[in-house]
């Protein structure tokens, strides 16, 4: 009979294997996010990342290895990115009156937040490939990973970015927003949506129905716009 | 099933239109355009249907759960960043935090600006 760590090592050759950490790994990313109140710092994409980091070290697997089988959930992010067009055309529909203010403010506020980014990391940070990773950072991650390979970022540190925007606007944006009294369900939806992308999304999708609507919509719309225009402008 | 032929007739209208006319926008981003502009024409065209056809609708709402999902193996990625994580990791920190402050107070402004 065969001992278990010659199954360990037989596993670690075997894509469905990485398949399955991850899988496993998302899942108890879920768990924690549901025990701990549904807590902010705590999405599950987080822990999934943590949890599987550390099993790679401690058995000592390369992210090579890793991808060949992540690559095939990697590869289900196109087939996503084009079903998103479906809740979008229902809610470009109910709010046809005011789709030219939402695409403005969109426009304006996730061009502001990328553009002070940038222009940050240039005159602190002074790294090309960490500007280029940077460009993506108010784009739902899968668009941005596509797109930052695109413009010649680093699609990795891309997501990173992405994950902590996503966190920290979806703390901000309701803080910031009532200080002011501009947090009526469509301005605070749709700047969580149009800030923190998908984590800002569900974040919204807990205050109201109407107020995820806002932020889907300037997900969507967001993700799309940059991804037709950083391309334009950076390649 | 039509629902997953439709869905991949428009990933693959994407990649025909990247490759064909030359264009750096994703493939997916093309197909997900393209099929926005298919629902709002077949919508204009007759109004009383429901935005999407039904099987579409279904495979939209069973994939949604999973797209966070899809994001992991790249995340995981990070670990080859290690060293940039090291040298800028709380100066990355700062800079998405103060560069928020900006974006989410002009899109709430614009949005509450304007007057449709």
């Amino acid at each position: 009979m065969a001992l278990f760590s010659d199954l360990l090592n037989y596993w670690q050759t075997q894509p469905l294997f990485w398949l399955s950490i991850t899988c496993f790994a998302f899942y108890i990313g879920q768990l924690v996010y549901q025990a701990s109140g549904r807590n902010a710092f705590l999405p599950p994409i987080l822990t999934a990342v943590a949890l599987i980091i550390s099993t790679l070290y401690l058995t000592n697997t390369s992210y090579e290895t890793y991808m060949t089988g992540g690559q095939y959930l990697y590869l289900m992010l196109g087939p996503v990115v084009v079903v998103l067009a479906v809740p979008l055309a229902q809610h470009i529909h109910t709010m046809r009156k005011q789709l030219f203010r939402i695409i403005l403010a969109l426009a304006a506020g996730s061009g502001t937040t990328v553009l002070v980014a940038a222009w940050l990391t240039d005159v602190w940070l002074g790294e090309e490939i960490i500007r280029l990773s940077i460009l993506t950072k108010s784009v739902t991650t899968p668009i941005a990973i596509s797109v930052s390979e695109e413009i010649g970022g680093s699609a990795s540190l891309a997501a990173g970015f992405v994950i902590v925007t996503g966190i920290l606007a979806a703390l901000m944006t309701p803080i910031l927003l009532r200080a002011i009294r501009q947090d009526d369900p469509a301005t605070l939806g749709l700047t969580l949506g149009t800030c923190g992308h998908a984590i800002g999304t569900s974040r919204a999708l807990e205050l109201s129905n109407q107020h995820a609507a806002y932020a889907a919509t300037a997900m969507t719309l967001t993700g799309s716009l940059h991804a037709i225009a950083l391309p334009l402008l950076f390649t | 099933m039509a629902g997953l032929i439709t869905l991949l007739v428009f990933l693959l209208l994407g990649q025909a239109l990247r490759l064909m006319f030359n264009l750096p926008m994703p493939a997916a981003i093309l197909g997900m355009v393209s099929l926005l502009v298919f629902l709002l024409v077949r919508r204009a065209i007759k109004p009383d249907s429901s935005h999407a056809p039904e099987s579409l609708a279904k495979l939209s709402t069973a994939l949604a759960p999973f797209l966070t999902l899809f994001l992991v193996p790249v995340s995981v990625g990070i670990m080859s960043q290690a060293d940039v994580i090291q040298r800028y990791g709380w100066q990355l920190m700062v800079i998405l935090a103060v560069s928020l402050v900006p974006g989410i107070l002009v899109t709430a402004f614009v949005m509450r600006g304007i007057k449709s």
